[in-house]
């Protein structure tokens, strides 16, 4: 297949290359004792060092596996958790590793605790590159909250650590009416993530169970995305730049898509802060106003969003969308479905405002995670989990020349 | 797959059954629907909006005579046993029961409703004359039991 990348230059996508070929074509293995090939969702990240870490969950366990950098294959799967246990990796949940700069690394994945899907948030560290971890610990004493979902963490430029998730604590209060959704709460580690200090609600009124968006804007706060319950039960979506006390005024709506529902969508929005500073969101709504995949950006800290601008063919499902900032500009990437093949889909743009035409960028004809976009040094990557494929790390183009 | 099949068999039916809901499943409720007008209610464990209607299901069905009532759970297969407790917990027994049998949801979705892209909850009304309608988020009693006395004339 011919294609050309965002600049016109020969095209950098190799999809049958490299680690495409290490993950992929593996017969799904009979019993899931670990195997990638068997993981639901996988989550890549790159390490300060420029090092490929992954981390999955399969058989009821976390695995995690390191390779020296995007072209060498994976080394061996080190297991994160000895003992099986309900891992939440069902649809936009999914386990993380963050690779901290000062070499540790940080693990976080929900376990459910019970048929109702309320989660326990876990934490595992390991203090020698991964070759092993320390027990898992949940991150919250027993009692604080009856449940946490969703967790988000990133590494903020100064150093500290930054974790986000869903919590279902204080929605009853005497004499009222529950709280509907879940409350989005807050803990920040001064120390590279062996402790947290305490956590609190910082927004109220959040959607349960869609995945939360992260990036850092140009000053270096964690600027976060996320589906909001507005008034009139209206899940639409808002950003927000926090500090350690909480979000810094109240949260932004990006757009008034007046999707009054009392339901789950499970289809949370892709962040990213752009090298100018301007703030890209892409998300989904079923609204009455606008249905579809949308993105937009603000230039002005959240208070004011550009018209928002479909992204897809309306007819195929195109969804969970993913954003990611590089030095030359930006990409989205999306999945589209048309009753048999899933796609995703790659728009690239040098200034965030102006998107050249879609392209394919891999597809397959069996169940599919949502896509993941990372970058090294050299380029960006689009990380995709299916079935039938096994695990891809697919090249999407140069960022730096 | 197998530990659904084997929990059908060994419960007593009232207890809990349930049937995979598979390729063609959905063409298969249509057809009963052109006998009997049929709602199908899909739900998944990881719906609290879900879990909170759930166990209303049975007394709502018991109030739509002449009306066919079938829950669809959407969680992946790997969950049938926990999918049971949620179902037996909510007292569904009675009711026709069906579980997403296939991992790859997406395209059972699709049979159901092209533009279906995984909200829950969701409650098809389908109509013995073909007519089709579905509500997003919880249901409206007085809505389901107006639209079965349409269906009855």
């Amino acid at each position: 297949m011919h294609r050309r990348s965002l600049l016109g230059i020969p095209a950098l996508l190799l999809p049958t290359r490299g680690r495409a070929q290490h993950a992929g074509h593996a017969p799904r293995p009979a019993a899931c004792d670990g195997a990638l090939a068997c993981a639901p969702v996988a989550t890549p990240m790159f390490d300060p060092a420029g090092a490929l870490r992954l981390i999955w969950s399969a058989g009821g366990r976390i695995w995690t596996a390191a390779a020296a950098d995007a072209e060498a294959p994976l080394g061996a799967p080190v297991a994160i958790t000895p003992e099986p246990a309900a891992i939440d990796d069902n649809g936009e949940a999914r386990p993380k590793l963050l690779a901290l700069r000062d070499g540790s690394l940080l693990a976080a994945w929900t376990v459910r605790r019970d048929q109702y899907y309320n989660g326990t948030l876990m934490l595992a560290r390991s203090a020698d590159g991964g070759r092993s971890f320390a027990p898992a610990m949940p991150l919250l004493a027993p009692g604080v909250s009856p449940s946490q979902r969703f967790e988000h963490l990133a590494e903020g430029p100064d150093g500290r650590v930054w974790l986000f998730w869903l919590d279902k604590r204080g929605l009853t209060r005497a004499g009222q009416k529950p709280l509907p959704g879940a409350g989005l709460a807050l803990a920040v580690s001064e120390n590279h993530g062996r402790s947290f200090g305490p956590s609190r609600i910082v927004v109220e009124n959040t959607c349960e169970c869609c995945r939360l968006g992260l990036d850092f804007d140009i000053g270096g706060a964690p600027v976060l995305a996320w589906r909001h319950i507005f008034p009139g039960s209206q899940r639409d979506h808002a950003v927000g730049r926090f500090t350690e006390a909480g979000i810094e005024g109240a949260p932004h709506r990006v757009s008034t898509d007046a999707w009054a529902i009392d339901a789950c969508p499970h289809h949370g929005p892709g962040f990213a802060v752009a090298a100018d500073g301007a703030w890209h969101i892409a998300w989904w709504s079923g609204g009455g106003a606008r249905r579809g995949l949308f993105h937009a950006f603000s230039t002005d800290g959240g208070t004011s969003f550009s018209d928002p601008i479909a992204l897809g063919e309306a007819r195929q499902q195109p969804g969970h969308g993913r954003l990611l900032a590089t030095p030359d500009g930006l990409l989205v990437v999306w999945r589209e479905f048309d009753g048999e093949t899933t796609r995703i889909r790659l728009q690239c743009s040098a200034d965030g405002r102006v998107w050249q035409t879609p392209k394919d960028v891999a597809i397959t004809r069996d169940a599919a995670d949502r896509p993941v976009l990372l970058r090294d040094a050299r380029r960006a990557y689009l990380s995709w989990q299916t079935a039938a494929e096994g695990w891809r790390l697919i090249p999407l183009a140069a960022t730096a020349t | 797959m197998k530990r659904r099949v084997l929990l059908t068999a060994f419960l007593p039916a009232s207890a809990w059954a349930t049937e995979p809901f598979d390729r063609g499943s959905w063409a298969a409720l249509e057809t009963t629907a052109s006998r009997k007008p049929t709602i199908v209610h899909f739900w998944s464990l990881t719906c609290a909006p879900c879990m909170a209607e759930l166990p209303h299901w049975p007394d709502l069905a018991r109030r739509l005579p002449g009306i066919e009532v079938v829950l669809v759970n959407t969680d992946p297969p790997e969950q049938a046993e926990t999918i049971a407790r949620a179902a037996r917990r909510a007292g569904l027994g009675a009711l026709p029961q069906f579980g997403f049998a296939d991992r790859f949801a997406a395209r059972l979705r699709w049979e159901v409703d092209p533009d279906w892209q995984g909200e829950l909850p969701r409650t098809d009304l389908l109509g013995r004359d073909g007519t089709r309608r579905h509500i997003l988020g919880s249901i409206d009693r007085a809505m389901l039991q107006s639209w079965a006395k349409e269906q009855g004339r």
